[in-house]
C-alpha cells in the first residue's frame, strides 16, 4: 500500500484508476474465492473522485484513495448487516459503523461487504445463504474465521485493507491461514459502534486485515488516532522480544510447526532483536476464561432468536447452544480472573517490548473435513482477547504452499510496537512478497461449486 | 454431564437441537465444563 499511496500522491495514478484496478481484480478472481458479498461501486466511485480532487489540490494522507472492504458484521449505510445468517436477512443499516466512518473520513474508498462466518462464530458452514469464502492459496482449504472474507480478499488482492473483528482470534487466525497481516488492537482502542457483538465485555475487538504491517498501521492511525505508521519503519534493532515457544509445543500442532517458528525467531534475531525464550502463562486457563465469556455472553445475545423458528445456521447454533451448561456465576468468575491473567502477561512483557509465538498450530485445513463434521482448529489467539493486549499476525513462512502466521504481542496501548516488530520481520524475510497462485475460471470450474 | 442432562438443559432454555447434533453440542459442553473447573480452581483453589 505504501507504493500505491506514493503513486497516488505523486499523481502517477488516480484514485479512480486504483478503484477500477481493484474492481477488475474482484471480477477476475472472486468467482473462485467467494469473498465479496456486496459491492458499493457508486459510493466507491464518488469517494475515489473526491480523493482525486483532494490529491489535485496537493492534499493527501496515507489512506487517501486506498480501497477497503468491510466484514459483514459491521454496518455500511444502506446495506444489510446479516453476519452471514439467514436469520438476520434484511436488517438494513441506517449509518456506517464508526470504523467505516473514520476510514472514509481519512479518504479511503469503501468497496463493499465481504464474507464472515455465521454470526461471527464458527465455520465454515454450508447451510447459509452464501457459500464460505475459499483460501486463495488453495481453494480446497478454509480461510479461517470469522473474518473469512476480509482475509481472503486482502490475500487475493481485492483491497489492500479490510475491516475485521476479533473475539477469539477472528482477525489473526484467518490472516495466518491466508497469508496476510491481521491486528487485534488493544481493547477499546478502536470504536466498536455499529459492529455486531458476540462477547462485548472483554473480548470483542475491531481491527484491520492488511497486506502489510504498514497498511495495518495506516488503518490504526486513521481510526484510533495513533502514530503507528511512523513507528513501523524503525526496524527491530535493540528490541527485546520474549519467545513463548511453549505454547507451540502441543500435541495438536503440525509436526514441522516448531521448525518454522524457530526459523522465524532466528530471522527476527538476525534483524537485530534480542530474543530470549520465556515461560508463557497457563494457556489452558486463559482459553477457559475466554470460552466461558464467549458462551455465556454469546448465548445471552442470541437466546431469543434461537428460540424462534428463524432459519439458523446449524454450526453456530450448536456452538452457542452448548452455553446452556453455564451460569451467570461462571461469567462472573471468568471476569474476576481476567485481570490476574492480564497481569501475568504484563509480567512476561517486563523488560521486553514484545512476545512472539505461533498464531495457529496448523495451516488452513481442508474444507471437506468441515463438511463431514465439526473440526477443532487449534490456535493461540484467545488469550489476548482475555487480557486486552494488542496482537498482530504476520506471515512467517509457508509449508506445502500454505502460509502460517507469527503472532507478535506488545504491552497494552503499544500497538505500534507490535506492528514495528511485524514490519521488521516482513523486511527480514520475503514472505510478504509472495502472492497466491489463484487459478482462472477453468480451474474454478474443475473444482465445482463450494 | 450426560446426554440426558444436556437435553434437559436445552429444553429448559427452549433451544431445539436435532438428534444428530447432540453429540457435537455435548463435546462443546464438556469442554466448557472443564473450563469452568479450571477457572473455579484458579479462583478458589482446587476442590
Amino acid at each position: 500500500m505504501a507504493g500505491l499511496g506514493l503513486r497516488l500522491r505523486s499523481r502517477k495514478a488516480t484514485a479512480e484508476a486504483v478503484l477500477d484496478a481493484h474492481l477488475g481484480r474482484i471480477r477476475e478472481a472472486d468467482g473462485a474465492v467467494a469473498a465479496v458479498w456486496e459491492l458499493t461501486e457508486a459510493r466507491a466511485r464518488e469517494a475515489a473522485r473526491r480523493a482525486d480532487r483532494t490529491l489535485a489540490e496537493g492534499g493527501g494522507g496515507p489512506l487517501l484513495g486506498i480501497p477497503f472492504l468491510v466484514k459483514d458484521t459491521a454496518d455500511m449505510a444502506g446495506l444489510s448487516t446479516t453476519c452471514g445468517s439467514a436469520a438476520m436477512a434484511g436488517r438494513v443499516a441506517e449509518g456506517d459503523a464508526a470504523v467505516v466512518r473514520l476510514l472514509c473520513g481519512a479518504g479511503a474508498v469503501p468497496l463493499g461487504k465481504v464474507a464472515t462466518y455465521d454470526l461471527g462464530t464458527v465455520g465454515p458452514s454450508f447451510d447459509l445463504p452464501r457459500p464460505p469464502a475459499r483460501n486463495p492459496w488453495d481453494l480446497s482449504r478454509i480461510t479461517g474465521g470469522s473474518s473469512s472474507g476480509s482475509a481472503a480478499a486482502v490475500a487475493a488482492g481485492f483491497a489492500p485493507i479490510a475491516v475485521g473483528s476479533d473475539t477469539a482470534g477472528s482477525i489473526r487466525a484467518p490472516a495466518a491461514y491466508c497469508g496476510c497481516v491481521g491486528l487485534k488492537p488493544t481493547r477499546g482502542l478502536v470504536l466498536a459502534e455499529g459492529v455486531f457483538s458476540l462477547a462485548p465485555t472483554l473480548l470483542d475487538t475491531v481491527g484491520p486485515l492488511a497486506r502489510t504491517a504498514a497498511c495495518a498501521a495506516a488503518f490504526l492511525d486513521a481510526v484510533a488516532g495513533t502514530a503507528a505508521l511512523a513507528e513501523v519503519g524503525r526496524g527491530a534493532a535493540g528490541l527485546r522480544v520474549g519467545y513463548a515457544r511453549g505454547w507451540a509445543e502441543a500435541p495438536e500442532a503440525a509436526p514441522w510447526l516448531l521448525l518454522v517458528l524457530d526459523d522465524a525467531v532466528a530471522a527476527l534475531s538476525l534483524a537485530g532483536a534480542e530474543v530470549a525464550e520465556v515461560a508463557p502463562p497457563d494457556y489452558a486457563l486463559l482459553e477457559a476464561v475466554g470460552a466461558l465469556l464467549i458462551h455465556t455472553e454469546g448465548l445471552a445475545i442470541h437466546r431469543e432468536a434461537m428460540r424462534s423458528d428463524l432459519p439458523h445456521g446449524r454450526e453456530s447454533y450448536k456452538s452457542l447452544a452448548a452455553g446452556v451448561v453455564l451460569s451467570p456465576q461462571d461469567r462472573e468468575a471468568a471476569l474476576a480472573l481476567a485481570p490476574r491473567l492480564a497481569a501475568e502477561v504484563d509480567r512476561a512483557l517486563l523488560g521486553r517490548e514484545a512476545l512472539v509465538t505461533a498464531t495457529t498450530l496448523t495451516p488452513a485445513l481442508p474444507m471437506q473435513a468441515f463438511r463431514e463434521g465439526s473440526v477443532w482448529t487449534p490456535m493461540r489467539t484467545l488469550p489476548f482477547n482475555v487480557t486486552g493486549h494488542p496482537a498482530v499476525s504476520v506471515p512467517m513462512g509457508f509449508v506445502g504452499g500454505l502460509p502460517l502466521g507469527l503472532q507478535v504481542v506488545a504491552r497494552r496501548g503499544e500497538d505500534a510496537t507490535a506492528l514495528r516488530v511485524a514490519a521488521a520481520f516482513e523486511a527480514a524475510t520475503d514472505h510478504a512478497l509472495r502472492r497466491p497462485p489463484l487459478p482462472g475460471r477453468e480451474a474454478w470450474e474443475r473444482l465445482g461449486a463450494p | 454431564m450426560s446426554l440426558e442432562e444436556l437435553r434437559a438443559a436445552l429444553l429448559r432454555e427452549g433451544l431445539r437441537v436435532r438428534p444428530e447434533e447432540e453429540e457435537a453440542v455435548l463435546r462443546v459442553a464438556l469442554f466448557l465444563l472443564e473450563g469452568r473447573r479450571r477457572v473455579g480452581e484458579a479462583v478458589e483453589g482446587p476442590r
